[in-house]
């Protein structure tokens, strides 16, 4: 059976539209690749040295992320779950849009970037059995912050802990005592994950660089969360 | 083949498996794992030795290369990872090939045979030295022995790790051998392995139906209840093999 499938399904007005749409997810991940020079180089006079700026360039892209959900989306098609398939993908184009429209910007709303890692979420969800709760308090005001911070957050939450259908992972966003917090419960992954610990310096960095204010760190047994001060 | 996968994502493994099964019929699946705490006590306990082992390498847990300070690894080695900044790693430790995602048919074939030459070497040594293929089969089972002409075998099939002989009269002989070691020892003319559980005659094909858009589906005499299919990949040499 599994080895008619994908011949079934490229005749499939569905998958036309999936393909239709993968093929703009791979142009605008060429596109933002291109784009994304000038942007780091705007950085490197920002006086971000060179190793960090690769580190955030890097994660920008989230090459990795993008050739798993690909690999998915073809399990997806393969296994017919149109649906789930076209969700992917329109996760996908809205997430990537966000950093194409972040452009060179030094700030951006929290709603931008609360909506940018809810998609990163839901997409990430998909592939894992939606084992990842993803809590966001209203946040009413109007607060900014430097791009993809909370994304590289919600990244290293998810890079640093072990969770499956018996320990989800649990992260929660919002604002207190004039700060925003980023929290997770904490299960550290028993084997080492390659890290360089970069991530967390360069967010310190760009708001040392903005307010002259550092982000505090709080890592323990049982959670592991950021404040971050705000602008 | 004996076959170990540690992958952590589930959309992701059966799409590997999908493939395994077109590329690699006679295979067997020893166990499917998604951290490296599981692969690593599975290796420690297991009691056959797996032939390949594929790896994802940002698993549940961590880091897969971390499995290899755990467990004195022997088997074959393949990884399959959407990082490609891990192949110097992953060849220091001796893989067999580094394959990124989305994985790739073609490339995915490359890699199983690579790590199968020890196989194709110990057929091929088979038929050297034989010469000539079997004329007649010595079957041992159970306290029984039998012995069996070559011309009164109809097909041979797995069933339960038993492999059946069925012959021309309609008698039916149950043995402990593996297709996988009759195979070679059979000649390529008459018969055919059409897929994993079978060996069949070329005599003993009744009919033959087209089954979705490149398989075959055979019928056989004596008849049999069990579907035979042709593989996609099986369906050109047989097709060929019925025209010699």
């Amino acid at each position: 059976m599994n080895s008619a499938l994908p011949y079934l399904l490229f005749n499939d007005a569905n998958i036309f539209k999936v393909l239709t749409a993968f093929f703009a997810a791979t142009t605008l991940y060429f596109f933002f690749k291109w784009k994304d020079r000038s942007y780091s180089k705007k950085i490197g006079l920002d006086n971000l040295n060179a190793e960090s700026e690769l580190i955030y360039m890097r994660n920008q892209l989230n090459p990795h992320f993008l050739f798993n959900s690909f690999n998915s989306l073809i399990g997806m098609m393969e296994e017919g779950k149109h649906e789930a398939g076209a969700k992917m993908v329109e996760d996908l184009s809205d997430f990537y849009r966000i950093i194409l429209d972040y452009g060179k910007r030094n700030l951006v709303s929290i709603e931008e970037e609360f909506q940018m890692v809810s998609l990163f979420v839901d997409i990430i969800n998909q592939r894992f059995d939606d084992n990842i709760h993803l809590t966001i308090s209203d946040i009413s005001d109007k607060i900014e912050l430097p791009p993809l911070t909370l994304q590289l957050l919600i990244e290293n939450a998810i890079k640093h802990n072990e969770f499956n259908d018996e320990n989800p992972l649990y992260i929660s966003i919002g604002v207190r005592d004039n700060q925003i917090f980023i929290k997770n419960n904490r299960r550290r992954k028993n084997y080492k994950v390659k890290s360089t610990g970069n991530g967390l310096l360069n967010i310190n960095k760009r708001f040392e660089l903005l307010i002259n204010k550092s982000i505090v760190i709080n890592d323990n047994e049982q959670y592991f969360e950021v404040l971050l001060p705000i602008i | 083949m004996k076959i170990v996968i540690l992958e952590d994502e589930v959309l992701a493994r059966n799409r590997l498996l999908r493939m395994l099964d077109e590329i690699l019929p006679d295979h067997e699946i020893l166990g499917m794992f998604r951290s490296v705490r599981d692969t690593a006590t599975f290796l420690l306990n297991k009691t056959v030795e797996p032939d390949l082992i594929f790896i994802d390498i940002q698993v549940e847990d961590g880091n897969s290369f971390e499995l290899f300070e755990l467990v004195d690894i022997k088997s074959k080695i393949v990884f399959v990872t959407a990082y490609n900044e891990y192949a110097v790693e992953a060849f220091r430790l001796n893989a067999v090939d580094y394959l990124l995602k989305p994985l790739k048919k073609y490339q995915l074939k490359e890699a199983v045979d690579k790590a199968k030459p020890v196989l194709k070497q110990s057929i091929s040594n088979m038929i050297e030295n034989n010469g000539v293929y079997k004329s007649r089969f010595l079957i041992r089972f159970a306290n029984k022995l039998h012995s069996i002409q070559t011309k009164e075998i109809a097909y041979i099939y797995s069933k339960n790790k038993i492999s059946y002989f069925q012959q021309w009269d309609g008698s039916r002989t149950a043995s402990d051998f593996n297709l996988k070691d009759i195979e070679p020892v059979l000649n390529p003319k008459h018969f055919f392995r059409t897929n994993r559980q079978f060996i069949v005659h070329i005599d003993s094909i009744s009919e033959m139906t087209r089954f979705g858009a490149s398989r075959i589906k055979l019928q056989l005499r004596p008849a049999i209840n069990e579907e035979i299919i042709i593989s996609t990949e099986k369906t050109k040499i047989f097709k060929k093999w019925l025209e010699a």
